[in-house]
């Protein structure tokens, strides 16, 4: 056996490997021959449903969504904020999109649970690029969820940001940052930021410079009605 | 679907998109089940319960295997995000996972007292090594999915200990073809080997 496999391969490495299947193959074939309960996938579903509505509920899991209270916190919060690390930001960045996903995918793949409250297709001030704004509402949270297609900066810029603007008087409402010019962004709403208040969707470029609020840059902006 | 967003809540949480390597484009399915799409999760159980359920039987018995066939799917999809297509097979990440799980039950029951005889269910557990026993389940799987010529010459060269020459003679083909069937089909074994050793505990 050693010899054939010498035959297949001058790698050391792949040889060990090769090796190891060998070895396992040796033992012969054991295949697959119970089929699990026929209501074993319902409880799988179930259990990812429990999962997406408790993530979302944040009652205890760290990647709650940020209150607007917190959110207007101080620069030293902010910088620690900043601070906090690439990993439990990645994370939480992950578990919000599942968030989203959760309640958004899984009830329109169930065909129910979910209402559309509002959209708009958002109209270009500077730049180049398109986008369509939904505001989808379940049982558990409102989520805002952007469609965006060749998103293009007027001036260099580092990264884009979405926000939710008052008509009257600007005020605008940080939702989140991103990089990618395709593609859908969704985001679920923090308690108390109302889209009767902060009707207009905003998707501005932004500088890594240290300034959190609006750049004054926006590349499209639309009402959601 | 495709969803290719981060997004994040608070404002001072900029978060470049995460680079990852790009999933076969031949797999639609893995590559929807990683970004999170749960009819994708439905298609990876429906593609795999059968293999897992299997092997959760063999090592923790019939009674306990349904509940821990279950915690490896959701195992699974909570870590569906540390899934990497470049560094193996997903069969193989969730036969990796399906061992550890197995493992955690087998030991969950050891530590657990006062088991009746009839509550036992070591006497229908037919295989002791959830180790060795999830790689040759886990490889079995694989050569079923090997181009019909290279499974069987594969068999041969390691179920039946031929040597490539006497493959080539049983199979009427060229030694050459022997070897590079036998060589590619060891590759795509691999890969299922490497996704099990890079599942997460």
């Amino acid at each position: 056996m050693r010899h054939q496999l010498d035959d297949l391969t001058d790698d050391v490495e792949e040889l060990r490997e090769f090796e190891r299947i060998a070895g396992v193959l040796a033992a012969g074939p054991l295949s697959a021959t119970d089929d699990p309960p026929a209501d074993l996938w319902d409880r799988i579903a179930a259990a990812v449903d429990a999962d997406s509505a408790r993530t979302g509920a944040g009652a205890s899991t760290p990647a709650t969504v940020t209150s607007l209270a917190d959110r207007r916190g101080t620069d030293d919060d902010r910088r620690r904020t900043a601070r906090a690390g690439r990993l439990v930001l990645a994370a939480a960045a992950a578990v919000l999109v599942v968030v989203a996903l959760g309640a958004v995918l899984f009830q329109r793949a169930s065909g129910g649970g979910t209402e559309l409250v509002a959209s708009s297709d958002l109209a270009l001030l500077a730049g180049g690029g398109s986008a369509r704004a939904e505001l989808v509402r379940s049982d558990d949270d409102t989520v805002l969820r952007v469609d965006l297609s060749g998103l293009t900066p007027a001036e260099r810029s580092d990264f884009f940001e979405l926000w939710l603007l008052d008509p009257a008087n600007g005020n605008p409402q940080p939702l989140a940052k991103f990089e990618q010019s395709d593609g859908v962004v969704e985001v679920v709403l923090p308690p108390g930021l109302s889209t009767s208040e902060f009707p207009v969707v905003d998707i501005s470029e932004e500088l890594d410079d240290g300034d959190a609020s609006h750049s004054g840059k926006s590349i499209l902006r639309g009402e959601l009605a | 679907m495709s969803v290719v967003a981060f997004a994040v809540a608070a404002p001072d949480r900029y978060i470049r998109a995460v680079d990852r390597a790009p999933a076969p484009p031949d797999d639609p399915v893995t590559s929807a089940f990683v970004s999170g799409d749960e009819r994708a999760l439905r298609a990876v159980y429906d593609a795999h319960s059968r293999l897992v359920h299997s092997y959760c039987r063999r090592v923790v018995g019939p009674d306990a295997a349904a509940d821990v066939t279950q915690e490896v799917f959701l195992a699974a999809w909570r870590s569906r995000e540390r899934f990497d297509p470049g560094q193996g097979t997903l069969t193989g990440w969730l036969m990796g996972i399906a061992r550890f799980k197995a493992i955690d039950a087998t030991r969950a029951r050891a530590r657990r007292p006062e088991i009746s005889d009839e509550q036992a269910p070591e006497a229908s557990v037919e295989d002791r090594d959830p180790d060795d026993t999830a790689l040759r389940m886990l490889l079995t799987e694989a050569l079923q999915q090997l181009p019909d010529r290279a499974r069987r010459m594969v068999e041969l060269a390691f179920f039946e200990d031929l040597t490539h020459t006497e493959i080539a003679e049983r199979t009427n083909q060229p030694l050459g073809t022997v070897k590079s069937d036998i060589r590619r089909g060891l590759e795509r074994l691999r890969r299922n080997m490497e996704g099990f050793d890079a599942a997460p505990a």
